[in-house]
């Protein structure tokens, strides 16, 4: 018996680049309990058919040896050729889940594909010839991590044989740090400050306008009293700081990962600052992906080998 | 944390069964339960339902799971209901019931993928166990039925998503496994029993071999088959067609028993060896040459009885040879079966080890007024047996003796008294009888034989004889042989003629015993040829496919070897030298015919993609361009590749022209059916066309 | 190809086009196209090639009234749609509409305006109607919008948001003549001089009516295959920093109409989809210089072939 470590090796031998189209000698058919089961039952019947001298007995045990047969067949064809490749998740948070997409093209209709990672498995079919299965891996603990090794596998149509193909991946995960929600006080600080006078058009002039805001000059042409609107951004501009917070590295961590995201939920204006690496403020989906993977990669003082 | 995604239809939550493949579970068995169900107890299906119900009710969650109790407790019902049934468990049928019964609990415990294919494979075996009962047509169709729809299950639970998936691929394993199933069942070598199993218990056939004459309706007035069979070379005329099975020699003064040579060794002090004897011929001296050689295919029976048109004299098997000049099988049949036998077609011509005393056997003190009779006739005869027999028949035939099939019943303990004197009226045993003691009375040997007369020739030249066509006639030992002797053909001559359905006054009781029955429909003429075409078909089935055994099977490659050794033959003929050059040829003929099916197969493939698809088919002329140096551009479309090439290539420009434009008209534009086809035709004409006229040009970019 | 006699009409309107704008027969027959689509034309040129030229003589040979209307930085979008005056005699306001409210307006200049106006114009050429102050006012039926804008380098310009420049069916670009129709303008034999000599061939409703026949052009599977897959490449492009939207396809799939119209056909062609691929597709790719979204545009169209 193989140790579990030297499989794994064997296995990322066998293994196809995403992409490829699954060739010959990556696939492997392996019998499944119910083929043995089906053997035996061939087997049954074929003693059935000698001792009763039994002319459909014997048929019967012929074919179902047959239907083995065109089902090995089927079986190895429906995952030849397949090409598989990935679409990682937008965003994984530690201790949520990372939904890895594994996208398949067949290039004709396959069936009941299995997508296999060590800790979660989906099953997909592609009648019109490309699908996708949508694994929910369990994401670890913040940081890069290399993809697991997948697995693909099919028992189609009758699930005498399994046909079982690796897939492996140069692509890494990047983990982003749990949310963690924390009171603190604010750090919002008062903007550069944009112009707040966007001019936004006229509207018809109210009693209590200031005179400021008086379109006098269309008074003038029209005779019509309106008064200018402007437009004022609510937006905030301030610092998240990693030596402001407090806790464990990776709880400080957390908590700018939650911040990260209500500022933007806000629209805010945000930079971030952790030690020796600085992010300028910014706004925008952009700069959440700039701080989100800059909290991702960030490795604490006194850890040099970084997370994991 | 594993999560499997499964397709709704076959998992619910991911583990248990849905409803949706219990029910095909459950159709499946009782699919396969109607292949059993004419010869098993019909409460099987109750018990199916039984379960069935309780399996719903427990989805719907108003029952709990079926725990150990309820399926032990299952089992024991099924084992007491079996055993009340049949008295035993020994027996095939409680067997098969267990089987079946087990098949259906088993749905109790099936919650899982694994479960049902468990379910599935027991399916399986219950139906060849079904091929018990009946080989027939009618069982091989249902039978097949019960395979796809087990075969369609099993695809939903390798997780097809679609009922049309899942037929379709049902129908493609099936399908592409056929030809292969085909080819093993000619080849595959047929070996006898490797050890003895239970048998099914069989009725009996019409034929009995005790009579006793006044008995009602002991006679069997079915339809049902006794045997078919088919002459190699002459045929015998109706009046010879006399089946003899069995002699009944010891007479009680009611009825005739026949005697095994077990028994008569047993009770006579004699040797075994000196009544019966085994092997392929018979071992017994009698002058006769065979006359008939009859293929018989025989119908299953509890009793080893071999029919034979005389007396049989050789067989392609070994039988057990009696002395009294009739055969028996090794073995009961528990199947249909081929049996070849040629025979003599008359009575035996040896004389009988048992002497004559034992032929001539009565009771002292019976039927004192036929002893009168006999012994008046005899006087009256002087003492000449042919003419005292020649009297008895012409007795028989004169009034008031009449023959029916609904004769009186006889009571009295001088039972052929009673109908010589009194009531006259009888089918062949009671005119059997009566002879066979006429003609003891006077120290005359003689036996009643029981066996069938006549049968139904079809057009296609094989008879079948039937429970109905069941006779008794006597033998009577003469100048050194056997003499039959039919007093039936006195009373009733039509019998011996026509077969027993000539008989007029048969009327209401002739079929008595199968009301529904096809035969009762000849004058139709049209429900007639029906069922002469179904039996036809039923007998080559029969013939051909159930009786496929090892002889068969050794002419069937005998004839695949002559064929080929003949087309050897052939091509050596046509090659002038011989050796290894005409091995080489022979093998390169070979494979280029294998070559040439394949490549035939693959363009037959191609033609049919290509003839529903145009894109396709423009694809490849486009990719024969590019291999000819006129590759597309990028982003170009293959309309205007071909236009643009057509300004290029001469001769062929029009044609590609017109590719370009039936293309784009039936990729793009809005057409009715009937101009798509035209245009499709006119758009491969034109395709052939182009890479005609270039081929011809060789124009090269 | 058989064409219906009455797309003599369109040839005829082509023609006399062409008879005014030399040398730009291309470009005419797409400004064509998107009045039949009803769409609206950017173009975007130098001053002095002939932008007016071409309004002018559309406005002519359809019959349509036009307008033009010069862009300035002080422009207010109650100029561009029209203004309610306060009327002392009958104590109310009564509407005084813009210079929108005509068939044909040649928006001169639009990057001159401030963003206001600018998205003033845009949202009634989006809508079809302007609603000025609470009351909706339906614009005429054909509207048509040609605008010209300056190239981005030039001094004092607010350039067109993305968002807005997808309002335009097409983007063009005139350029100078060649040599030859350049003589003849010289002569006086084409441009302003020959415009007063231009017939109306077209009225209102017969231009309507060739736009409600743009609906019944057939567009097959096939071709929207080939549609889906020029706009899925366009997301997956590397150097693009987002695709097409569903607008984006829908209005090339008007436009592909529109084109088939004009060739006579009552099905479109993938040659349709490429002629007007990159006038509708260039400045929906890229927001900033012309020349750089047409050449992506292009890049496109040669990535992707076109499946039979």
């Amino acid at each position: 018996m193989l140790s579990r470590a030297s499989r794994q090796r064997w296995w990322r031998r066998a293994a196809i680049a995403p992409g490829t189209p699954l060739p010959q000698r990556r696939l492997f058919l392996l019998p499944t309990r119910f083929g043995l089961g089906w053997a035996v039952l061939v087997l049954l019947l074929l003693l059935f058919g000698i001792n009763y001298q039994n002319s459909l007995a014997y048929g019967l045990s012929f074919w179902l040896f047959a239907v083995a047969a065109v089902a090995l067949l089927r079986t190895w064809r429906n995952l030849l050729g397949v090409r598989a490749s990935l679409r990682l998740p937008a965003e994984t948070f530690a201790g949520g889940e990372a939904r890895l997409g594994v996208m398949l093209d067949g290039g004709r209709a396959r069936h009941a594909i299995e997508v296999h990672a060590p800790e979660a498995s989906a099953s997909v079919s592609l009648p019109e010839g490309h699908g996708e299965a949508d694994l929910a891996l369990p994401a670890g603990a913040r940081g890069e991590h290399p993809l697991p090794l997948l697995r693909l596998e099919s028992a189609w149509p009758l699930g005498l044989v399994r046909a079982v193909a690796w897939l492996a991946s140069d692509e890494t995960l990047l983990v982003y740090p749990r949310p963690l929600a924390d009171e603190i006080p604010e750090h919002r600080q008062a903007g550069a400050g944009l112009e707040a006078t966007d001019f936004a058009g006229l509207r018809r002039a109210e009693p209590g306008d200031s005179p400021a805001r008086l379109a006098w000059k269309q008074w003038s042409r029209t005779g019509v009293l309106a008064a200018k609107a402007f437009s004022v951004p609510p937006r905030q501009q301030l610092w998240l700081d990693y030596d402001a917070c407090r806790g464990a590295p990776e709880t400080r961590l957390s908590i700018l990962c939650a911040r990260v995201l209500a500022h933007h939920q806000a629209g805010d204006r945000y930079g971030l600052r952790l030690p020796g690496v600085t992010l300028a403020q910014g706004e925008g989906a952009a700069q959440r992906r700039q701080a989100l993977t800059a909290l991702a990669r960030f490795r604490p003082a006194g850890t040099p080998g970084g997370v994991r | 944390m594993s999560r499997h995604v499964a397709p709704p239809a076959v998992l619910a939550d991911g583990r248990a069964l849905s409803a949706a493949m219990l029910r095909r579970l459950f159709v499946g068995q009782c699919l396969v339960l109607a292949l059993h169900l004419a010869f098993m107890p019909a409460w099987l299906a109750g018990l199916a339902a039984l379960v069935a119900g309780y399996r719903y009710l427990q989805l719907r969650r108003r029952l709990p799971r079926a725990g150990v109790v309820l399926r032990l407790a299952g089992v024991a019902a099924l084992t007491g209901g079996l055993w009340l049934h049949y008295g035993t468990l020994g027996r095939m049928e409680s067997m098969i019931g267990l089987l079946l019964g087990v098949y259906l609990l088993k749905l109790l415990e099936t919650h899982n993928r694994r479960d049902a294919r468990v379910v599935v494979l027991i399916g399986m075996v219950a139906t060849t166990v079904a091929f018990l009962h009946d080989q027939g047509i009618p069982m091989a169709a249902g039978a097949l039925l019960a395979v796809a729809w087990l075969m369609h299950s099993l695809v939903w639970l390798a997780g097809a998503t679609s009922a049309r998936q899942a037929w379709r691929e049902s129908a493609w394993l099936l399908g592409l496994a056929a030809p292969l199933m085909v080819l093993l069942f000619l080849v595959f070598p047929r070996i006898g029993p490797l050890w003895n199993l239970p048998q099914a218990e069989r009725a009996a056939t019409g034929l009995s071999d005790e009579i006793a004459p006044g008995d009602i309706a002991e006679l069997s007035r079915s339809d049902r088959r006794a045997f078919r069979v088919r002459f190699e070379g002459a045929e015998p005329a109706s009046d010879e067609r006399y089946w003899r099975v069995y002699t009944l020699s010891e007479f009680d003064g009611e009825r005739w028993r026949r005697v095994s040579p077990e028994r008569l060794a047993a009770g006579l002090g004699r040797e075994l060896r000196d009544l019966v004897a085994e092997g392929p011929r018979s071992p017994w001296p009698d002058d006769a040459e065979p006359r008939f050689t009859a293929e018989l295919l025989l119908e299953p029976d509890s009793r080893p009885w071999r029919p034979a048109l005389g007396t049989p004299l050789e067989s392609d098997e070994r039988l057990r040879w009696l002395a009294d000049g009739t055969v028996e099988g090794l073995v009961p049949l528990a199947s249909r079966s081929l049996l070849r036998l040629s025979s003599s077609g008359l009575a035996p011509s040896w004389p009988e080890p048992l002497g004559e005393r034992w032929h001539t056997r009565l009771p002292d003190d019976t039927n004192p007024r036929s002893r009168a009779l006999a012994e008046r006739l005899w006087r009256e005869a002087e003492g000449e047996p042919r003419a005292f027999l020649a009297a008895l028949m012409a007795r028989f035939g004169e009034a008031p003796f009449r023959y029916t099939l609904s004769p009186p019943r006889l009571t009295s303990r001088d039972r052929v008294d009673e109908f010589l004197f009194e009531s006259r009226a009888g089918y062949c045993t009671h005119y059997a009888s009566a002879m066979a003691v006429l003609a003891r009375s006077v120290g005359l040997p003689a036996r009643i034989v029981a066996g069938f007369l006549g049968g139904e020739r079809h057009p296609d030249g094989h008879f079948t004889v039937r429970d109905y066509d069941a006779h008794a006639w006597v033998e009577v030992w003469l100048d050194g042989a056997w003499q039959r002797l039919d007093p039936t053909a006195a009373i009733a001559p039509e019998r011996i003629e026509q077969g027993a359905e000539a008989v007029e006054d048969g009327g209401d009781a002739f079929l008595a015993d199968s009301p529904f029955s096809p035969l009762r429909m000849r004058e139709l003429g049209w429900v007639n040829r029906l069922r002469l075409d179904w039996e036809r078909l039923e007998y080559r089935w029969q013939r051909g496919v159930i009786g496929y055994r090892d002889e068969s099977r050794s002419a069937f490659l005998v004839r695949v070897v002559e064929e080929l050794h003949a087309l050897w033959g052939a091509l050596l003929g046509l090659l002038p030298g011989r050796g290894l050059l005409a091995w080489l040829v022979g093998l390169a003929l070979a494979l280029g015919a294998l070559g040439g099916v394949a490549a035939g197969l693959g363009l037959a493939w191609r033609r049919h993609r290509e003839g529903r698809d145009e894109a396709l088919r423009i694809r490849r002329l486009q990719a024969w361009l590019a291999q000819r140096g006129m590759p597309p551009h990028d982003g170009e479309s293959p309309a205007a590749h071909l236009r643009r090439l057509a300004d290029s290539t001469g001769a062929a420009g029009p044609a590609l022209r017109d590719c370009a434009h039936q293309l784009e008209r039936l990729r793009y534009a809005r057409l009715g059916p009937a101009e798509r086809r035209t245009r499709r035709r006119v758009l491969s004409r034109r395709v052939a066309e182009v890479r005609r006229r270039l081929a011809r040009q060789g124009v090269t970019g | 190809m058989n064409r219906p006699a009455s797309l003599n009409e369109l040839d005829a309107v082509l023609a006399a086009l062409e008879g005014v704008v030399l040398g730009k027969s291309r470009e005419v027959r797409l400004a064509l196209c998107c009045l039949l689509s009803r769409g609206h034309l950017l173009i975007e040129d130098l001053p002095g090639l002939g932008k007016t030229t071409l309004a002018q003589s559309l406005s002519r040979v359809t019959g349509l009234d036009m307008q033009r209307l010069q862009f300035t930085s002080d422009l207010l979008p109650a100029d561009v749609l029209g203004v309610s005056v306060f009327d002392p005699r009958e104590a109310r306001f009564t509407f005084h509409p813009g210079p929108i409210f005509h068939g044909v307006v040649l928006a001169d200049e639009i990057n001159r305006a401030t963003p206001k106006t600018q998205s003033a114009l845009l949202e009634a050429m989006e809508e079809g109607r302007v609603t000025v102050e609470g009351e909706t006012r339906s614009l005429p039926d054909p509207f048509f919008v040609i605008a010209t804008q300056n190239p981005q380098e030039q001094a004092g310009t607010f350039a067109l948001p993305e968002s807005q420049l997808d309002r335009f069916l097409m983007r063009l670009s005139l350029g100078y003549p060649d040599a030859r129709a350049e003589r003849e303008i010289l002569r006086g034999r084409a441009g302003r001089e020959r415009l007063a000599e231009l017939p109306a061939l077209l009225d209102a409703e017969r231009l309507r009516a060739w736009q409600a026949r743009l609906g019944s052009i057939h567009v097959a599977e096939a071709l929207l295959d080939y549609v889906q897959a020029l706009v899925t490449a366009s997301r997956e492009h590397p150097e693009l920093a987002w695709g097409l939207s569903t607008r984006g396809a829908l209005a090339l799939l008007q436009a592909a109409r529109g084109w088939a119209l004009l060739e006579g056909r009552d099905h479109v062609l993938p040659e349709d989809v490429q002629a007007v691929w990159v006038p509708v597709v260039g400045h929906r790719l890229s927001s900033g210089r012309r020349e750089e979204g047409e050449a992506l545009a292009r890049h496109l169209l040669a990535r992707v072939p076109v499946m039979g």
